[in-house]
């Protein structure tokens, strides 16, 4: 079964059979009259068979009248003859019509209604939003103008923030996104933008409402700097929901003291080792070990519980150690109590603050003598601090 | 009369000739595949099982184990067994079969 085969089936074959004298003349006439012949194989002397498409069949009886031969067709192969055969059967062909045109009409009408995105809103209250519109299972997709029914639906669910409204198919999908909480509190609430942060003020921001401090000012913790009114021009006050951004500049002190005289733990290489008993926490082993040595310890333990005690079983591991003494200098101890600054920065100020812009960086000496040193790293950091407060 | 007419003849034979010359030149010059200029017939084959004759060609003789078939400017007789011409289009001829000898004549 070749490929090319099955494609010309299509079309409509027909096995040919032809009987003469002059077959081979025959077969170039059919070349020269563009007949498409192929398959050709002698059957006997005088007779040769062949395949040939079925519209070229006509052609073939000049060539007949030329060489004198007789053709007769053999086989019929190919959809055209097998659909031919049912065409007296006109009950078979109306149904098959019918069942076309049912299943092209039918695709012009809405089967589902598919709802997505909603956890608030139900299904059902949309499909009755719909409904009332006009739009139901069953409603033909001709003349449906989905603009129309996002404003619809939009006008009637006021929790949806986003509506999106597409035909695929036979399927009419709505697509929601919700409001969230914050939002719905946000929509209904008149209130003030106040700082969470004291600080000078470097910008502000009043999208809605009045501002009531200035670029520059000091302000405390708690207070309000955009309130939520508007003075009209006949000085009427409007109660409005204020929003808006305030930054203002804080300063972030890292102090700490550093002595100059460091110790380093050298390992001897000697290991001791012991076992004991840990019963609700209390710990009990076998100590031997010189009290004028250092030691690290590390213990590996086994639980078990027993009529709600917990008994572990350990094994102490103690690594020898001496103290070396060694000493830093000045910018060491500046160089060490900057990168301690920056982890104490990224570690606990940073992740406070909100839309954070560090300034400068700046480090004094608060007390210094000769065995150790104070230290002061300061941070002016520009942060956002407005936050809402409903009245 | 008949002279007028038959030297008419020869000149349109000799300018059909010289522009086949032309050709054969220009492609000759180009150094392109003989084949185009359409003088030539191009012969495939796949091991002994498939011939394909490119160019020109009409069926001479036709039999289960023997073709001759007229190329461009040669005879070519094909012997073998079970021989089946399985295209047969303007521009080419398939043969198909075990074919065992092939030989050529000058036309």
């Amino acid at each position: 079964m070749k490929l090319n085969d099955e494609i010309k089936n299509i079309y409509g074959i027909v096995e040919v059979e032809v009987e003469g004298f002059f077959t081979e003349r025959y077969i170039n006439l059919c070349r020269i009259n563009n007949v498409s012949v192929w398959d050709i194989v002698t059957k006997s002397n005088g007779i040769i068979i062949f395949k040939m498409f079925a519209k070229d069949f006509k052609k073939l009886r000049a060539i007949n009248r030329k060489t004198k031969c007789k053709s007769k067709i053999l086989k019929k192969k190919g959809v055209y003859f097998n659909y031919f055969r049912y065409r007296k059967r006109r009950f078979v062909i109306i149904l098959v019509a019918l069942f076309l045109v049912i299943s092209i009409i039918s695709t012009k009408f809405i089967w589902k209604i598919n709802v997505t995105g909603n956890s608030k809103i139900s299904d059902e209250q949309v499909i009755d939003v719909l409904r009332n519109y006009g739009v139901h299972i069953g409603k033909c997709v001709l003349g449906i103008n989905t603009r129309d029914i996002v404003k619809n639906l939009r006008a009637s669910l006021e929790d949806a923030t986003w509506i999106g409204v597409d035909i695929d198919g036979v399927t009419l999908d709505v697509e929601i996104v919700e409001k969230t909480t914050a939002q719905m509190e946000a929509k209904y609430q008149n209130g003030d933008i106040l700082t969470s942060k004291a600080g000078t003020i470097s910008k502000i921001v009043a999208e809605n409402g009045t501002p009531i401090s200035n670029v520059g000012d000091y302000i405390e913790k708690d207070r309000i700097v955009i309130e939520g009114k508007i003075y009209t021009r006949t000085n009427e006050i409007l109660d409005v929901e204020a929003k808006g951004s305030v930054f203002v500049e804080n300063e972030y002190v890292f102090s700490n003291t550093y002595s100059y005289k460091q110790f380093n733990k050298k390992y001897t290489g000697k290991e001791k080792y012991s076992i004991g008993v840990d019963i609700n926490n209390k710990e009990k082993y076998i100590n031997y070990l010189d009290k004028s040595l250092k030691y690290d310890i590390i213990k590996n333990s086994s639980d078990i519980k027993l009529f709600g005690n917990t008994i572990s079983f350990c094994s102490y591991k103690f690594l020898i150690y001496e103290l070396e003494e060694y000493y830093l200098s000045k910018e060491e101890i500046m160089d060490m109590a900057k990168s301690d600054a920056k982890n104490f920065l990224y570690n606990d100020i940073l992740p406070n603050c909100k839309d954070a812009e560090v300034l400068t960086e700046d480090i004094e000496v608060t007390y210094e003598d000769e065995e150790k040193i104070s230290l002061n790293v300061i941070y002016k950091i520009n942060e956002e601090v407005g936050y809402f407060k409903g009245r | 009369m008949d002279k007028k007419k038959n030297k008419k003849i020869f000149n349109r034979i000799n300018f059909k000739k010289s522009m086949n010359n032309a050709k054969e030149n220009f492609i000759d010059i180009l150094n392109l595949p003989k084949e185009l200029s359409g003088n030539y017939s191009k012969i495939t084959m796949i091991e002994n099982n498939e011939l394909l004759i490119e160019g020109e060609t009409s069926v001479v003789d036709y039999y289960d184990n023997y073709i001759k078939i007229k190329c461009s400017n040669i005879f070519m007789q094909i012997d073998g067994y079970k021989l089946k011409i399985e295209e047969l289009s303007n521009i080419e001829l398939l043969v198909s079969g075990s074919i065992v000898n092939i030989s050529f004549q000058n036309r």
